[in-house]
């Protein structure tokens, strides 16, 4: 099909079939204004702000009227302004919109189109009924008196982000946004996932934290990927005066498309665990404060005189780290006894080498073996929970309960997972998210199964760790190194530690790892470092530092170079 | 060059929107050199427009009581062109919270169920005046010509207007002139 000519504001332009009015004003350079409208969301035409005049004189709204061949139509001609202030005027006088009561003005759409169309004053008086509030979520606030019912939540809730929680009861001016037909948020089958937060373009759905700390205009955006998990979400940090304020989905992320999970999204808002502030050393059971410049002295002779040096790193520090990681201990310390803080079955990793998040979206079948991602990869519990409305079928394997068992076609127990093999016979595209710790006979089974794998590994450079030869187990040692993260280190770590005469620990927090340990270097945090990780597809990916440390307070990598320099 | 008459008066307000009258500065001088005669203001400390009316009058405060309403349709009656400056008079403001009690719960609450008040009563003395079931903007009691909202509205939105309306020119606010906050 060829190009599409059409007229805007006696503009000839020429468009690609397929494209809405607002879309092809939009490549022109033309602003339609809009509310209900989101660019990630399939348009409703609700709010009927985007209305514009055609040649025949009828209005329509820009959001939803297809382009069509020789269609003619203005955007801003007196009629339509018209329009436009009377449904702003009614949109104010419906629930109340008095920008003094709301912590999102400023940053908000409704706000922003009374200023563009000069509405100086209400020309319907509003504040007539009053209408309930729901603030017992954990994170997010639910305030029904700035809803404009432009649905935008509701859409990205069931559309993007597969969890269908959010919807609306009632009709006509009665109609009110409600949780699970009419439950609290806090009650609801919400996962916190907080997209309808991104979304709102009022203060009807804001967050706890984000929404008393000011405007967005004030705050340093910076793009990142998540570290939370291996699933490396692309983020859009929000900071101010170096206070992380709020987190969003990066709409622009391949990985993740906008949608993030608690934990992406609103976890490291909570953080509450104790730094470790300062350089410490533990001599005659006593702890002192040292410098950084002699914590690396002290660290580096104790790795020299060691006859057996040994090294632990967290799989959360960047490819960067993981280099210089490994340089100290193959080139200053010539030993080979390093290891990382998780162990992966050689197997599973090579199942997984052609895996990739998108397939999931894709697939026919989506099997979940001995694997519940909706707490510890949220977004993957989104997509399959999307695969599912689109037909897909999901089996799982458990012995356990698991979160997503209502959208599931079949569960098995573990001993049945043999009939896997016939169940998914038939179908074509078939993709098993597997917990990455399965044993030996699980294997077997699924090496039967013609699918694409996707292990899901604990942490953000799971991946990253492995690529480098870092899974093999720590073996015992005189002297270690441990590069913790924000590890507090499992109940088996710790026992091993038991033997080891003298233990170096870098961490970013207070735990039962930097108690033990002889020598603390505190180390900057995830969110304040550069460099690179490797997700659970093998795509490496750039994070950026979001806050500064605090003053003397390094990253891993820089900590280990430093410890590599006073090796010699 | 004739003298524009303005009198000025707030109702159920907190009189910041007087503030940014006076936050005009010097302004207020070119103002006055203008030709602009300021004659009962809060800050002029008169309390009624002379008899023969002013050209200009202006609303600072929501609608509360019944001498608000009075004094409202009073200015309305004695001013060619009726301005509504800042939140309250404009929208209603926060003056309106209370649209959402019973007159006599927020009465109660206010001189008899606070921490702070012990044997309280609440007053009755006729020279106050009586509340209204609900909080109105000005513009439902009276018709008026020209907006500025802003809590407070900017010094500069207010000037502009007045050099705007001695221009013979109707005002119109945009951009930071316009602000609901």
């Amino acid at each position: 099909m060829g190009k599409l000519l059409l007229k805007i504001n006696g503009n000839e332009i020429e468009v690609d079939p397929g494209l809405t009015v607002l879309q092809a004003a939009k490549t022109f350079g033309i602003d339609i204004p809009t509310l209900c409208h989101h660019d990630q969301l399939n348009p409703i035409g609700a709010c009927r702000l985007c209305v514009v005049e055609t040649k025949q004189g009828t209005l329509q709204p820009a959001c939803t009227l297809p382009a069509t061949q020789g269609l003619e139509v203005e955007t801003e001609s007196p009629r339509v302004v018209e329009t436009r202030k009377f449904i702003l005027n009614l949109l104010f006088a419906e629930r109340n919109h008095y920008c003094m009561y709301c912590e999102v003005s400023g940053d908000c759409e409704l706000q922003n189109m009374g200023y563009r169309y000069g509405i100086d004053h209400f020309a319907f008086s509003p504040y007539q009924n009053k209408f309930p509030t729901d603030f017992g979520h954990k994170y997010i606030l639910l305030e029904h008196n700035r809803c404009i019912l432009c649905r935008r939540c509701v859409r990205a809730c069931s559309d993007l982000a597969g969890h269908y929680v959010l919807g609306m009861v009632n009709r006509g001016a009665h109609t009110m946004l409600s949780p699970d037909m009419e439950s609290p948020l806090k009650a609801s089958s919400c996962v916190s996932c907080g997209v309808c937060v991104q979304v709102c373009p009022t203060g009807s759905l804001s967050d706890k934290i984000g929404a008393y700390l000011g405007k967005t205009a004030e705050m340093t955006k910076t793009k990142s990927v998540c570290a939370n998990c291996s699933m490396g979400c692309g983020i859009l940090a929000f900071t101010k005066a170096n206070h992380l304020i709020k987190i969003w989905g990066d709409w622009e992320s391949s990985v993740n498309h906008g949608i993030l999970c608690e934990l992406g999204r609103f976890t490291p808002l909570y953080e509450k665990r104790k730094r470790v502030s300062h350089p410490i050393i533990r001599q005659e059971g006593k702890r002192e404060l040292i410098t950084y410049e002699d914590v690396i002295k002290k660290a580096a002779l104790k790795l020299k005189e060691a006859k057996n040096p040994g090294g632990l790193i967290s799989p959360k520090a960047t490819n960067e780290a993981l280099e210089v990681f490994n340089q100290l201990f193959s080139t200053s310390l010539k030993s080979k006894n390093t290891g990382l803080m998780e162990n992966y079955n050689e197997k599973v990793i090579e199942l997984s080498s052609d895996g990739c998040l998108e397939d999931i979206l894709t697939a026919e079948a989506i099997v979940l073996y001995k694997v519940d991602p909706s707490t510890s990869h949220g977004v993957v519990a989104s997509w399959v929970k999307r695969a599912v409305t689109n037909d897909a079928k999901l089996y799982i394997v458990t012995d356990d309960e698991n979160s997503l068992s209502f959208y599931a076609s079949e569960i098995f127990k573990t001993s049945e997972a043999g009939k896997l093999v016939n169940t998914l016979g038939n179908n074509n595209k078939v993709v098993v998210i597997l917990n990455p710790q399965v044993e030996s006979t699980d294997l077997e089974t699924l090496e039967k199964v013609k699918a694409v794998f996707l292990p899901l590994y604990k942490s953000a450079n799971s991946m990253g760790a492995v690529k480098q030869g870092l899974n093999s187990t720590f073996g015992k040692s005189d002297v270690s190194l441990i590069v913790a993260s924000d590890s507090s280190g499992d109940s088996n770590l710790l026992a091993s530690l038991k033997d080891i005469g003298y233990l170096i620990v870098i961490s970013n927090f207070v735990s039962p790892l930097t108690e033990r340990a002889d020598l603390i270097i505190p180390s900057a945090t995830w969110l304040e470092t550069s460099g690179t990780i490797t997700n659970l597809e093998g795509k490496t990916q750039i994070i950026s530092s979001i806050i500064e440390a605090p003053e003397g307070v390094k990253t891993d990598k820089a900590i280990i170079e430093d410890l590599i320099k006073a090796l010699g | 060059m004739a003298k524009v008459k303005l009198a000025s008066t707030w109702l159920e307000a907190c009189a910041g929107c007087h503030m940014s009258i006076l936050d005009m500065d010097e302004r207020i001088v070119e103002l006055i050199q203008a030709g602009v005669e300021f004659t009962s203001t809060p800050v002029t400390d008169l309390k009624h427009p002379p008899e023969e009316g002013v050209d200009i009058g202006i609303i600072e405060g929501a609608i509360g009581t019944d001498l608000h309403e009075e004094e409202a349709r009073h200015l309305r009656k004695k001013c060619k062109i009726l301005i509504a400056i800042g939140d309250c008079a404009v929208f209603g403001g926060i003056a309106t919270m209370r649209n959402y009690f019973s007159k006599e719960e927020l009465l109660t609450r206010g001189y008899i169920d606070t921490e702070s008040t012990k044997n309280g009563k609440i007053p009755t003395s006729d020279e106050l005046g009586k509340l209204l079931p609900k909080v109105k903007a000005v513009k439902d009691i009276v018709k008026v010509d020209f907006f500025i909202p802003g809590c407070p509205p900017p010094a500069d939105s207010i000037y502009t207007a007045l050099k705007e309306l001695l221009e013979g020119r109707v005002p119109v606010l945009k951009g930071d002139l316009l602000k609901y906050d």
